[in-house]
């Protein structure tokens, strides 16, 4: 069995990886970003303003996704950065991915020099960065270390 | 001349690290380069700028920046190079890295770098 196809507890039974990947969906690679984990979804209603509405629309036509699953990305991420104060999301070839805000760093590229430096103020160092900024990325990844793992594995050939 | 850009997660003590080796060699860190108004741009953004600019950028391996290149390539905007460090190198080995890449553009200075995207060490 290839390792692609191998048995991967974060992908829901019965989804090919390519499926996951778009290779039979058409979409972009980085705008499939829900189907990677099987979670419990509940139906979480809100008002919003018509423009801001439409320009929701305008961007999930943009990225061709579903209205609903843009939302619930924007508000999901949202939450995080409230959460995690320094953390931001962008699309990286594996799906979203963390990144440390203000700067063009993924929370996994800060984890992989904090594991070579083997302390905050090296890997602070390392990156010409206060430490707090390192702190924020290393929080995010103790709270997320299976999404940090899965978006260096999208990117990093090993 | 074409020059080196040093990204984001490429530690400065690199750049230093290859001045040492040569006082003249063409490298600037992002976060220097141009006030480090470019230090937040998405690599979309980013490699149209350094493609304007003649700049190659130099990073470690990562997918997505090999597929923004390739991409600004097949659409026929291109990009002006792309140098990546390969993960068998460490993040925090400086001297490796500038030694890697000072010895490669010694040769690789005078190729035509539109489009093209080079691993180092090379195998």
């Amino acid at each position: 069995m290839a390792a692609s196809e191998a048995h991967n507890p974060n992908r829901p039974e019965g989804i090919r990886p390519q499926e996951i990947l778009g290779e039979t969906t058409g979409l972009d690679l980085v705008y499939i970003v829900n189907h990677c984990r099987p979670m419990a979804t509940i139906v979480q209603s809100c008002r919003l303003e018509k423009e801001h509405a439409a320009l929701i629309s305008r961007q999930a036509k943009r990225r061709h996704l579903e209205v609903s699953t843009l939302s619930s990305l924007y508000l999901t991420e949202k939450a995080m950065e409230e959460e995690f104060p320094g953390i931001g999301f962008r699309d990286a070839i594996g799906g979203r991915e963390a990144y440390v805000l203000g700067h063009r760093v993924a929370v996994w590229e800060v984890v992989d020099v904090y594991e070579e430096a083997r302390s905050i103020a090296r890997t602070a160092d390392h990156f010409g960065w206060p430490d707090y900024l390192v702190k924020c990325a290393l929080a995010y990844a103790r709270e997320f270390p299976d999404a940090i793992a899965t978006q260096r594995a999208s990117e990093v050939d090993e | 001349m074409t020059g080196l850009l040093a990204d984001a997660h490429l530690s400065r003590r690199m750049v230093e690290a290859c001045l040492r080796l040569e006082p003249e060699f063409p490298i600037v860190h992002l976060a220097d380069w141009m006030r480090g108004s470019h230090r937040v741009s998405k690599d979309p953004v980013l490699l149209p700028v350094l493609r304007e600019h003649g700049l190659v950028i130099v990073g470690f391996d990562r997918r997505t920046m090999a597929m923004h290149a390739g991409r600004l390539t097949r659409e026929g905007a291109g990009h002006a190079g792309v140098i990546l460090f390969r993960r068998s190198v460490p993040q925090m080995d400086y001297g490796k890295q500038s030694r890697l890449l000072v010895e490669f553009w010694q040769e690789a200075r005078q190729w035509d770098w539109a489009d093209r995207i080079e691993y180092l060490p090379r195998v």
